[in-house]
């Protein structure tokens, strides 16, 4: 076998421990999204929010709730309230990117609403988690955010 | 990261062009254009790193191989069938890649479908801009293998084509055969910094002033509930997606070919005017031209193209444009719109083609619209139902109007009237005068005025991604 052929096997060798390596870092979870949704909602204070319809869903991202598997969505009528928790278990087809970045789009949104005099508002929207791990989205925005980061990653 | 990006814009390009303009090795043009390459390479890893850091490795990965693959194509062999060979593990291993990270999910969820089965498919996000590179390296070894063109012996030089920032995460697709001699020595001057920098304010002026203000009307439509939206507001609702989408990728287009042109290069035209199209072959000649370029010299011409009698031009075209659609998704409402352009075009070229010929022009433009509209409503659905839903709407389901019609019309008629005379092209050819110098001022003024209105928008609203980018 020649130098060539011997670098093209070598590329071809780690193509496939790339995508092995990927793979397994993204493996769907067999967790159901009632039970890392208790998680997650155990871990920080959803006093304040209520569990919003389809349309509420719809008309904050822009997407339809029926085109992800299951849907968790909590948020407050209060429009001085950004404290929202958003659990999306995504469907194998979906690489979840549509999402991500309507919600990337909606916390720019609001973050440019309440800067300059909404200060409490703002740092919480500094500091919103927006994860994707094993075919769930999860984005928070919270006092205690790390909290339910480490309570998803454990849900999973 | 995004062209339309503050942090582009002020930051990533000055630092780029100034290590790129920065002569190293004035008297050594052969270095010189090799720091070039460097600069370029380097930044254009940072570039795609920016948002994609793991994907890095896949691209790398591609590149390496391909390299190599175009060297062993090279070699002189004494068994042609060796290196045939070759060329079919080159392209299946460039196939492989693309199908993976874009189609695997998509074939895993039908056969679950069709088969009842329960296969769990690992969550991998797309990585960016591989349709695009993956389709430049076919066209890179395909055009090897034909002996079209020499392999790339400078690995710096063929990582340069493939990563070049300017055109890695949506096109144009630059095939290598026309941007192998500029590889290895441009031409770099005023003329052309110059004629860049009008190319990308223009593209920059398409997208944040005209794409991201008509695609907010659009996102405002259809985050309603589809089945009570009015005819004439699912209507206006599509028209607004027709103008987003043209001016967002149009303009990507046109930032990447001025981009190009301010590091030397020249990349082939994208758009021309689609919307002025009087049939649906003349739209696809000027909508996406290098990806039509590409599938006609790569796949449709060595399936026989129209050489092989009438049958075998039909199934051609539906291989063709059933790719096409494909290509822009792993979905079924993407191969849905990639085979209704298919049939229309076997249609217009043997059925009511010469039929259509014999109306006026305008009769023409106005047919050739309505079929890309609703072409549109297919592209820009998520799903198949989602399509079929708002089709609906637009046939009337939700009734004439709504409670929002006026109101949406009312509020955005001047803009859409802009916007669709510029897509129309009728400012193209303002103004006239006579006078080169006071055409150059106000030239001059115009696109100072469109930079400094995108600049205030960017600083306003960060994030505004673009809509090619899913492919």
């Amino acid at each position: 076998m020649n130098k060539l052929r011997i670098k093209e096997a070598a590329c071809v060798v780690v193509l496939l421990v790339f995508i092995l390596v990927l793979s397994t870092q993204n493996k769907q979870s067999s967790a159901d999204l009632q039970s890392v949704f208790d998680a997650v909602s155990g871990a920080v204070d959803v006093s304040a929010l209520e569990d919003c319809a389809e349309s509420r869903f719809k008309k904050e991202f822009g997407l339809d709730a029926q085109e992800f598997d299951d849907v968790r969505y909590l948020a407050s009528d209060d429009v001085m309230e950004v404290r929202e928790l958003l659990l999306v278990k995504l469907p194998q087809d979906n690489d979840g990117q549509a999402l991500l970045d309507r919600i990337k789009a909606s916390v720019n949104d609001k973050a440019e609403l309440f800067a300059g005099y909404a200060p409490e508002q703002s740092g919480y929207l500094e500091s919103y988690v927006l994860l994707q791990r094993s075919g769930y989205v999860l984005y928070v925005v919270s006092d205690t955010p790390d909290e339910a980061v480490r309570a998803f990653k454990k849900a999973l | 990261m995004l062209f339309s990006s503050a942090t582009f814009l002020f930051v990533f390009l000055p630092v780029v062009l100034l290590f790129y303009f920065v002569p190293f090795f004035r008297h050594e043009p052969k270095l010189e254009i090799t720091k070039k390459n460097a600069v370029l390479c380097l930044a254009s890893l940072v570039f795609y790193a920016w948002g994609e850091p793991v994907y890095i490795l896949l691209m790398l990965i591609s590149i390496y191989f391909n390299y190599n693959i175009g060297l062993d194509l090279q070699t002189p062999v004494r068994n042609p069938k060796r290196r045939k060979t070759v060329f079919v593990c080159a392209v299946v291993f460039n196939l492989f890649v693309l199908g993976f990270f874009k189609y695997y999910p998509f074939a895993v969820d039908n056969l679950n479908r069709l088969f009842s089965m329960e296969i769990k498919a690992a969550n991998i996000s797309l990585p960016i801009g591989i349709s695009f590179y993956t389709f430049q390296i076919l066209s890179y070894v395909i055009d090897v293998y034909r002996g079209k063109c020499r392999a790339q012996r400078s690995l710096l030089s063929f990582a340069t084509y493939i990563t070049m920032f300017p055109q890695l995460i949506a096109g144009p697709i630059v095939q290598y055969g026309d941007i192998e001699r500029q590889l290895t020595g441009r031409r770099i001057g005023i003329r052309k910094f110059s004629a860049g920098v009008l190319f990308f304010v223009r593209g920059l002026g398409k997208k944040v002033l005209f794409a991201n203000t008509i695609g907010a009307v659009y996102t405002e439509i259809t985050a309603r509930d589809v089945s009570s939206l009015g005819l004439v507001t699912a209507w206006f609702g599509i028209l607004c997606y027709t103008l987003q989408i043209y001016f967002d990728f149009s303009g990507y287009s046109d930032m990447a070919i001025g981009l190009g042109k301010m590091f030397g290069f020249d990349f082939v035209q994208n758009f021309n005017f689609p919307y002025t199209a009087s049939s649906i072959k003349d739209f696809w000649s000027r909508w996406h031209i290098s990806l039509s370029a590409w599938f006609r010299d790569y796949v449709y011409i060595p399936l026989g193209g129209n050489r092989k009698g009438t049958a075998r031009t039909i199934v051609n075209l539906l291989i063709v444009w059933s790719l096409t659609g494909l290509w822009h998704g792993a979905a079924w409402n993407f191969v849905a719109w990639g085979a209704y352009y298919g049939v229309l075009l076997i249609l217009e070229k043997y059925v009511f083609g010469s039929l259509v010929e014999k109306l006026p022009l305008w009769a023409r433009r106005v047919l050739t619209m309505l079929i890309v509209i609703v072409g549109w409503v297919f592209f820009s659905a998520e799903t198949f139902g989602g399509a079929a839903k708002y089709l609906g709407a637009m046939v009337g389901f939700g009734g004439l109007w709504d409670g929002d019609t006026w109101y949406l019309l009312m509020s955005n008629l001047f803009p859409f009237a802009v916007m669709t005379c510029s897509a129309l092209g009728y400012f193209r050819k303002f103004p006239k005068l006579r006078n080169a110098n006071v055409r150059l001022a106000l030239q001059a003024v115009g696109y100072a005025a469109v930079l400094a209105l995108c600049v205030v928008s960017l600083v306003s609203d960060t994030y505004n991604p673009f809509l090619y980018f899913r492919f």
